[in-house]
């Protein structure tokens, strides 16, 4: 015959294991992402296969762009001080991967990124590496040009979130809430 | 009669009003909440956003801007495409009829400053000036922040 002290501590067991929050796995996204290498903003070779190991948030952009790219910088800079709060500082790489070669060279991004994140990697290349780079993750990216002979880009603005076999495993928008990502970050630790 | 130190105080405050541009809502053209984004200073280009609200009787065409620290200022707008790119066009003349306000917001219409010769720090609050068809320029403070709700 069970004691009541033992039956209220198996109780106590099954009541806690209900209250633990139960997240899905993160589904692994098979259609976008692989292995790539582009030139860093220390001008060095950069292979993904550095990122291994880590989770990682990516975002393809361009730094003369005003709206949309400084603001996600400027969020991935909050959600990397907020990990860091929660004792996940350097768990996690966050890469930019500029469309815009031209401007962006490696000393352009040298100088601009650390503004956001110092831990920021800066990735750029030729036309063409970035072109099928950006291809491999579906990001989408037109040249319009400006009245005055300058250009801008028409993009996708997703942030992607690679596990630390660099698989993609979530797409966020623009607008992505820092929670969330760290939510589903530390489902990848 | 005005004892002299309170002419002082009015001086005062007229001097202060008139080095501290901004709106009121009762303004003909109210100006509200606005801000510049915060960039690097490496950057050549920044946004700004606002809120602008006609309070004449007729209506107003915003057509573009000017601040000392840009070479060039103009409103653009973002337009999501049909294959889901974001896209900045110029946004052109923009008209705001009797009673409507017009909303730059994030992802959205903003004024646009580019060239810049000295990039506005966070903290600092540079002028910078809307220019309109039918009056004056409107000239306000856009306090450098890293988004709206600071």
């Amino acid at each position: 015959m069970m004691s009541a002290a033992r039956y209220i501590f198996l109780l106590s067991i099954v009541f806690l294991a209900g209250c633990i929050e139960q997240r899905e796995p993160l589904p692994i996204n098979t259609r976008l992402g692989g292995e790539f290498t582009l030139t860093d903003q220390y001008s060095n070779a950069f292979h993904s296969s550095q990122l291994e190991g880590r989770p990682t948030l990516l975002f393809f952009g361009f730094t003369e762009c005003p709206d949309i790219c400084p603001a996600v910088l400027a969020q991935m800079g909050q959600t990397n001080r907020a990990m860091a709060e929660q004792g996940l500082a350097n768990r996690v790489n966050q890469v930019f991967i500029t469309f815009d070669p031209e401007r962006d060279t490696p000393e352009h991004l040298r100088e601009y990124l650390p503004w956001f994140n110092e831990h920021l990697i800066g990735l750029t290349g030729t036309p063409d590496e970035i072109e099928a780079v950006a291809a491999q993750f579906g990001v989408v990216y037109l040249l319009d040009e400006m009245e005055d002979g300058d250009y801008s880009f028409s993009h996708s603005d997703f942030i992607y979130l690679l596990d630390d076999q660099n698989r993609v495993r979530k797409l966020y928008p623009a607008n992505f809430d820092p929670k969330e990502v760290i939510a589903d970050v530390k489902t990848l630790l | 009669m005005l004892k002299p130190y309170s002419k002082w105080l009015l001086a005062s405050a007229a001097f202060f009003t008139a080095c501290s541009p901004a709106t009121t809502p009762s303004d003909p053209i109210a100006i509200e909440g606005a801000w510049l984004r915060a960039v690097p200073p490496v950057s050549s280009s920044m946004a700004g956003y606002l809120s602008l609200t006609n309070n004449t009787d007729a209506a107003i065409t915003l057509t573009g801007g000017h601040a000392e620290f840009a070479h060039h200022t103009m409103v653009h707008d973002m337009q999501t495409q049909d294959d889901g790119t974001r896209r900045m066009v110029h946004a052109g003349e923009l008209v705001i009829h009797a009673g409507e306000t017009l909303t730059l917001a994030p992802g959205g219409l903003h004024v646009m400053l580019m060239g810049l010769s000295d990039v506005p720090e966070r903290g600092t609050s540079p002028t910078v000036c809307l220019t309109f068809a039918e009056q004056d320029d409107v000239c306000i403070d856009m306090p450098v922040q890293d988004s709206a709700e600071e």
